[in-house]
């Protein structure tokens, strides 16, 4: 009854009376979860460019690490010895087409499974043969420890500045988009796919504004505007800004995307829209990034426990998964990595070099596992135990989908998060350390309802 | 359809029936058997026994469960060294709690049924799950069980450390003790379990247990059952359509192969280890055990014994032969460059011929049913 009680009752209790405890876990579970989403983002790469289930990738996560950790040891800057580690990857992964995949081109999979689980004990044992064995510290110059925004001061004007700025880009670029949607007169017909002109956002922004000013008049302009403690009000009025700050980027977000999501309808239903700007995805972003940011240092000044190292790594794993999405979306070799992904025998009909194909992905996956080297070694002490992460990103692979690249990182998201709230909140009434296996069961929950993972691309099967 | 112009004709259904239609075959497997039975009493010393024979015999039992679950059914799975965990923990809980009189030849039987009706809990997301996606979901079974007998004191009778131990037990138990009326089966009754027992027992024990299961397999994968695992295996729906029911095929194919690794793991603790914890059974042994089955031939019961050798005597090897041939090496240099050509050794095989040892022999078997005529 007791037992039953610890785990049915007890944690929701926990969690309803301590909603900034539960934030805190949560948050730490989004940003171990960008970090598993770093190893799994590796295997989704090789697996969808060549059909390889590369248990490898956590091998090359250490050896990157460890060739990183050596050449820094023998006296190399961080930054050329990033390059240099890189430039091994490469080498890597051109030794690996010679000399394994062009010999087991239309094996099954599990044979190719198979010779990658023999690369593992291969790198591992040639890592170490090269660089020794013992633990070793790779230091970034990020240190593994609580935010610290104290000393983080923008002065008042500065950030009316910025914020006045931010009004007029946004009502600017919503009137140019505007003009540009009513010139494509098919757009217009529809009526469904005209921008908003004066979003929710600007509003947002404005009444940001005005939280601003409010806050001037009321402390004096010689108050610092952020991490100035002096008094109640400025206190009061310093969270009010930062959370009105994000929280107007944050509808702005939300506006862009459900018109962008019309849009898209619209497309869907046969309109023909006009093609869009780069500058949605500039402006998108510039409002997710504001919206992120704010979040954290209104999370940071409120007491909420962020690690810095563990932000770092997030911010490092969304700036990786914008140059891979650009990559794979803008260049050349980008669409003909998607055109092997979706037809093996398609893209070496339209000339595709399927070989030259699999020595870039599996350069990309090196260089992926070099970052998820630099953030897992840089936390942990580069070792043995850090090619055992590769076992961390399986359930998040198989939560997200084999073939998906969001898959990897919304899987990596759900793990982390679902696995810290469960160590928190569940662990103590069954016993502990339920670390190793509750990713897996809550992918395996996940996967009864959809057997090709979330975002992984739907089995047909045809007798 | 070969097309035979000589060889071996069957002129009778026993014959055609065989388990060995090839008389080469037939030989080969019989001197196999006898090398067996006679390499031990030629050997010198324990060495041999504990550092090869007596875990090769393991690890025979153990791929052949998985050969059937993997090559047979098409099911991968990586959670073999939870079953065999499952086999271990459940010979502990029978010798030590619940019939502590009973032969360790019923322990292994019953060790393996409980690892079996696991083995059929764990199949379950195969009805939903297929490939690689399985493979990981397999290993929730892996984690998930290792976690269990360590976290649940129940499991290793709320000892302080945390470990099980292989108490000293015969063959057939208690009804053959020593004094009573069936004195004269003493001889047949020997001690088999913890350090007391002699090597030599204890591996003929295993071999005994190998070649019966051995036997069985090779039965069952010839027969009806094997046949619709093998439908499952080559393609479910289709399988289905013929009216192959998939929940009850793969699911036997869970249960028979679990029951294999639960005996396994039974003998890994009271043949090999004598004491252990759950770490003995890691994720190691599950890749462990697939490559065996892998490098063996998938689908070939024959090739889980080629398999197995291969992966056992290959470290042992690799430990004799490197430095036997005057490389001064410190022990972990040594020991990551065994491992690097372990990789590259399983990485060459799988080039040379991806369809395993058993292979060779079966392109072998098909040029000697024709000898002495190869055209």
């Amino acid at each position: 009854m007791e037992f039953a009680y610890k785990l049915v009752v007890a944690p929701w209790i926990e969690i309803l009376t301590g909603p900034l405890f539960f934030g805190e876990v949560v948050i730490g579970g989004v940003l171990a979860g960008v970090m598993y989403s770093l190893v799994a983002l590796g295997f989704v790469l090789i697996y969808k460019a060549s059909g390889v289930f590369n248990f490898a990738q956590g091998v090359m996560v250490l050896f990157a690490a460890l060739s990183l950790v050596g050449l820094m040891e023998r006296g190399i800057p961080l930054l050329p010895a990033i390059l240099l580690t890189a430039a091994i990857m490469l080498a890597l992964a051109l030794v690996i087409e010679r000399v394994i995949l062009r010999y087991m081109v239309n094996q099954e999979q599990i044979i190719l499974f198979m010779a990658t689980i023999g690369l593992t004990f291969f790198l591992e044992g040639f890592g170490e043969t090269v660089w020794g064995s013992n633990v070793k510290k790779l230091d970034i110059g990020i240190p593994d420890a609580k935010l610290d925004v104290s000393h983080f001061a923008i002065s008042h004007a500065a950030l009316a500045g910025i914020f006045a700025a931010a009004t007029a880009a946004s009502f600017a670029l919503m009137f140019v988009w505007r003009a540009r949607a009513v010139r494509s007169a098919i757009d217009t017909s529809k009526g469904l796919v005209q921008p908003p002109l004066i979003g929710p956002g600007t509003i947002g922004f404005g009444l940001f504004g005005l939280v601003c000013f409010a806050a001037r008049f009321f402390v004096g302009p010689e108050a610092a505007f952020i991490g100035g403690k002096a008094s109640s009000t400025a206190s009061f009025f310093t969270n009010l800004s930062w959370f009105g700050l994000g929280a107007a980027a944050l509808v702005a977000l939300l506006t862009a995307a459900t018109w962008l999501g019309r849009r898209q309808a619209a497309e869907d239903h046969g309109a023909d829209v006009a093609p869009l700007h780069y500058g949605w995805f500039v402006a998108l972003g510039a409002a997710g990034t504001v919206a992120a940011a704010a979040g954290v240092v209104w999370a940071a000044r409120n007491d909420i426990l962020i690690n810095g190292f563990e932000l770092f790594a997030a911010v490092m794993a969304a700036v990786l998964v914008i140059i891979l999405a650009v990559f794979f979306q803008k260049t050349r070799v980008g669409r003909a990595l998607r055109a092997v992904a979706d037809d093996h025998a398609a893209a070496l009909s339209v000339g595709i070099s399927l070989r030259g194909i699999w020595v870039i992905v599996w350069a990309v996956a090196g260089i992926v596992a070099l970052a998820a080297g630099i953030i897992w070694g840089g936390k942990s002490g580069v070792q043995f135990s850090l090619s055992l992460i590769a076992l961390k990103a399986l359930p998040v692979l198989i939560l997200g989908g084999f073939t998906s690249v969001p898959g990897a990182i919304v899987g990596g998201l759900i793990i982390g998060v679902g696995e810290k709230v469960a160590e928190v909140y569940w662990s103590p009434a069954i016993g502990g350390a339920i670390e190793n296996w509750f990713a897996y069961v809550l992918a395996l929950a996940f996967l009864l309802f959809r057997p090709q993972g979330l975002f992984g691309e739907k089995i047909i099967e045809r007798v | 359809m070969f097309y035979r112009e000589a060889g071996q004709f069957k002129s009778s259904y026993a014959a055609d029936q065989a388990i060995f239609p090839i008389a080469q075959d037939r030989t080969f497997v019989l001197f196999l058997l006898v090398v067996a039975v006679a390499v031990p009493f030629v050997l010198p010393g324990t060495y041999w026994f504990n550092a090869v024979l007596i875990p090769l015999m393991i690890f025979c039992m153990a791929a052949l469960g998985l050969n059937i679950l993997v090559g047979y059914c098409g099911q991968i799975s990586l959670g073999t060294g939870g079953f065999m965990a499952v086999g271990a923990y459940a010979s502990y809980k029978l010798t030590t709690v619940f019939f502590p009189d009973l032969g360790m030849l019923f322990v292994f039987l019953l060790s393996g049924v409980i690892a079996a009706a696991v083995g059929v809990l764990f199949g379950l997301p195969s009805l939903r799950i297929k490939g690689f996606y399985l493979a990981v979901a397999t290993l929730a079974a892996q984690f998930f069980l290792t976690w269990l007998f360590n976290k649940v004191p129940w499991f290793y009778n709320f000892n302080a450390n945390g470990t099980i131990e292989s108490p000293p037990r015969t063959l057939f138990g208690a009804i053959a003790e020593e004094g009573g009326a069936l004195d004269f089966l003493a001889a047949l009754n020997p001690l088999v379990t913890s350090p007391r027992a002699d090597p030599l027992t204890k591996y003929l024990f295993g071999l005994g247990l190998v070649v019966a299961f051995a036997l069985v397999a090779k039965n069952l994968v010839r027969g009806r059952v094997g046949r619709s695992w093998m439908a499952i295996r080559d393609m479910d729906i289709a399988a289905e359509l013929i009216g192959i029911r998939p929940m009850q095929t793969k699911l036997l194919a869970f249960a028979v192969s679990s029951f294999y690794c639960g005996v396994a793991g039974a003998m890994l603790l009271n043949l090999y280890l004598n004491s252990a914890e759950t770490l003995a059974f890691g994720i190691n042994i599950s890749f462990d055990v697939l490559f065996m089955v892998i490098i063996g031939g998938l689908g070939s019961v024959m090739g889980s014994f080629m398999g197995a050798a291969f992966i056992v005597l290959m470290p042992v090897f690799l430990t004799n032969f490197l430095p036997s041939i005057g490389l001064p090496l410190d022990t972990a240099t040594q020991k990551h460059i065994e491992q690097m050509l372990f990789g590259g050794l399983m990485i060459f095989f799988l080039i040379v011929e991806p369809h395993g040892l058993a292979r060779l022999w079966q392109i072998a078997k098909e040029k000697l049913r024709l000898w002495p005529f190869p055209h």
